[in-house]
């Protein structure tokens, strides 16, 4: 295997992922500015007829990924320490935890239906429906990645699979940042 | 720290070499031939469009009865919505991105920079499996029961919503431009990332051939921008599949009002870098081919690169252009042009070198320089035309006119399409071993050269004469019927354009077998691809090259007797 030397440089791991996260950053910068010409050419929001959505379900998805965000950065601690009990703890927690905001959201998908806030019967449900499906999707894609490091044991000493830990925990993270922006702006205020 | 170049086996079955290849040269020419597969089809459906124009309610010949039995021949009306919309998409999205970006990017990068590969292959062959599922997708839409997508290849709501294109067909073409999004955005990682991982030792920003430049600032606008296209097709696909109401308005959103202008700052966001993303590339071979064939060092060619990055980062402020009428307010109609303007600056600064480096050189009329000077020549009229469409005062009378088609065709069409030639014709010894006739190849350019004049500056003049685009028969206005001449003018073009491709596709299937053996560097030009054997090993290079000096080394004293360049490689004293 032929090695180059990069005393002065990334990995172009790093850099590739780095690139891949200004992709999702616009993909959801695109969809925030959407929501914000939406939102603002209304003169009442939500619109006349509409009643806001009950916290229960987004404040209960907040929580989980809140803490499923620093379940996360304590396995990341654990595997640098090299203490397996406790990172494979920390791990599953995140799934579970990941697993749970994915149920939040079917519950308050379910929740939207229930009062009213169908797919189409507006712009606003469609904001709300929408956003959370594509936000949902993502945690989708981010469990599927914490799978990956199921078998993290077997890799205490290489660089590349802290790498990958690196990569995965920053897209989880980022996933968390996005659903607190879309908490506070769609939900709270 | 140290890492290792992502290294792969030699090929050895059938599938690995040619199907599932992680080597970049055989990606390359995978998107070469898929580019080159979805050109034909574009430019059947521009014929079947420019025929419509010039002789409507007329049956199209041979083909006519064939395609639209039901009507003796004669394209109908929806079929002719459908084709523009089809052939601009075809032509954008799946015949100039794959060849200019897809095929020499992936072919070029890494022998251009002394790498062995990208840096990502596996990630690199999955990209160009996604563009062929993106390909299929956009195909599949014609054979749905309402056809193909007809709401113009900008897919403006509420023309592209259930309102105004029921049917699948529409709800395809999304999806197939999502998934392509996905395919360019992986592609553009694996360029960013071997650029500035994978160059050769000593081989600095600016030691880069400008090819390289244009591909690199293309990848980066690929990577920001399309996001934003994929986030607005999403919506638009959601309100075309579940029901809401991103961009609907007015009596068609039943259940409360959306906004169909909000469709267009999404497109246009992504749109206006599109432009680059398409040129760039374009721009950076034709500056090192106008250096190489003049025989002189590229004029500027600093300057140029840095003109190219302040166009790439000034492409993404400008987009409101595009819209200036949707009753934008005043102050940003006029701050999108003043931003507009400023393009022209490098602009100008870019073209001002081309012409410096052609000035008093040795210059050898080979093919690809042939097309180069073309792309100078058309790029020249298509920058100032744009200058009336960036001015909000003449917009207003041109916009949606054919002065506005034609414009882009010259800027995005005609340079792209001629560059992708210069690039054809000077990597084809490099990329098949043999050398592609230059008769044959003359003939081509000045066929070519002649028909797409015809045709766009045509269409400049009879969008000038208020000609509107994307009437199926412009000619029921009484005051457009005395155009109907100049439109046969530019059809007949068309058709000199067709014909004219037909010594490349013979050169072109020819030259591949039969043509003569092409030496290992038959342009005697200095960067690094043409140090090595033509078609180069597996693996590209035995050692990685050292780099000594620019890619634009011409007639040092130093040099010995006879030899005018100097390989980048090499260091004289």
């Amino acid at each position: 295997m032929e090695k180059i030397s990069t005393s002065n440089m990334k990995h172009p791991k790093e850099i590739a992922f780095t690139i891949l996260m200004v992709s999702w950053v616009m993909l959801f910068a695109s969809l925030f500015l959407s929501y914000a010409l939406l939102r603002f050419k209304e003169v009442n929001w939500p619109p006349m007829g509409f009643e806001s959505v009950s916290m229960l379900w987004p404040g209960l998805s907040t929580i989980f990924i809140l803490i499923s965000s620093f379940t996360l950065h304590r396995f990341s601690t654990f595997f640098n320490l090299k203490s397996e009990k406790e990172a494979k703890i920390n791990l599953y927690t995140t799934i579970v935890l990941g697993i749970a905001f994915l149920v939040s959201q079917k519950m308050l998908w379910s929740h939207m239906n229930d009062v009213g806030l169908v797919v189409s019967s507006g712009t606003f449900s469609s904001i709300l429906h929408g956003f959370t499906w594509v936000h949902a999707a993502h945690i989708v894609m981010g469990i599927c990645a914490l799978f990956f490091l199921l078998n993290f044991n077997k890799y205490f000493s290489n660089n590349d699979y802290k790498l990958r830990i690196k990569h995965i925990s920053q897209f989880w993270h980022f996933l968390g940042i996005v659903w607190i922006l879309m908490f506070l702006t769609m939900f709270l205020f | 720290m140290t890492y290792a170049h992502g290294k792969h086996a030699a090929p050895t079955t059938f599938l690995s070499k040619y199907v599932f290849s992680y080597d970049h040269k055989v990606i390359g020419k995978q998107f070469l031939w898929y580019g080159i597969f979805f050109l034909g089809v574009g430019g059947m459906m521009a014929l079947l469009i420019r025929w419509t124009l010039a002789f409507p309610g007329e049956a199209f010949p041979v083909l006519g009865h064939l395609l639209f039995p039901h009507t003796d021949g004669v394209v109908p009306p929806d079929t002719y919505s459908m084709l523009f919309t089809l052939h601009g998409t075809i032509m954008i999205f799946f015949a100039i991105t794959p060849i200019l970006i897809g095929a020499f990017g992936n072919y070029c990068i890494p022998l251009m920079i002394g790498a062995r590969d990208m840096a990502f292959p596996l990630f690199n062959m999955l990209s160009f499996h996604i563009a062929v599922v993106s390909g299929v997708l956009l195909m599949a839409s014609l054979f749905t029961p309402l056809g193909g997508a007809a709401g113009g290849w900008t897919s403006y709501p509420t023309l592209s919503t259930l309102v105004g294109s029921p049917g699948s067909g529409q709800t395809l073409w999304c999806l197939s431009i999502f998934v392509l999004g996905i395919s360019s955005t992986m592609g553009a990682v694996n360029y960013i990332t071997t650029v500035i991982c994978f160059r050769a030792p000593g081989m600095g920003y600016f030691d880069m051939p400008l090819t390289i430049w244009g591909l690199w600032l293309t990848a980066i606008l690929n990577a920001i921008f399309l996001p934003v296209l994929g986030a607005g097709v999403m919506l638009l696909t959601f309100d075309r599949v579940f029901g809401t109401t991103f961009f609907l308005a007015g009596a068609a959103a039943t259940s409360g009002s959306g906004d169909p202008i909000l469709f267009q700052h999404v497109f246009w966001i992504f749109g206006h870098p599109e432009v680059y993303i398409l040129i760039l590339p374009a721009w950076g071979i034709v500056s090192d081919l106008l250096s190489f064939f003049a025989r002189k060092p590229a004029f500027g060619a600093k300057a140029t690169a840095l003109s190219m990055t302040t166009i790439t980062i000034l492409s993404t402020l400008v987009y409101g252009h595009h819209m200036f009428t949707t009753q934008m307010s005043p102050l940003l109609t006029q701050t999108f042009m003043t931003l507009t303007m400023t393009i022209s600056i490098p602009s100008a600064i870019l073209f001002a070198n081309w012409l410096g480096t052609i000035y008093k050189g040795s210059i050898r009329f080979d093919s690809p320089m042939l097309f180069s000077l073309g792309v100078v020549f058309v790029f020249g009229l298509g920058g100032l035309t744009g200058l009336y469409l960036g001015t909000v005062s003449t917009d207003l009378y041109l916009h949606d006119t054919y002065f506005v088609v034609g414009h882009f065709h010259y800027t995005m069409a005609a340079s792209v399409l001629l560059g992708g030639y210069a690039a054809t014709y000077f990597w084809f010894p490099k990329m098949f071993g043999r050398m592609m006739d230059e008769t044959l190849a003359k003939i081509h350019f000045w066929l070519t050269m002649i028909g797409l004049n015809g045709v766009f500056m045509g269409m400049m003049v009879v969008g000038f004469a208020g000609m509107h685009r994307r009437l199926y028969n412009p000619f029921v206005y009484e005051f457009l019927e005395k155009l109907i001449p100049i439109n046969k003018f530019i059809t007949y073009s068309a058709l000199l354009m067709g014909v004219g491709q037909l010594p490349f596709v013979w050169n072109f299937v020819y030259s591949l077998y039969k043509g003569k053996k092409a030496p290992q560097n038959p342009w005697n030009v200095g960067t690094l691809e043409w140090t090595i054997p033509s078609p180069p090993i597996h693996y590209n290079f035995e050692e990685i090259p050292t780099v000594k000096c620019g890619p634009h080394e011409f007639g040092n004293p130093n040099l010995p007797e006879g030899k005018d360049f100097q390989y980048q490689t090499e260091e004289l004293a």
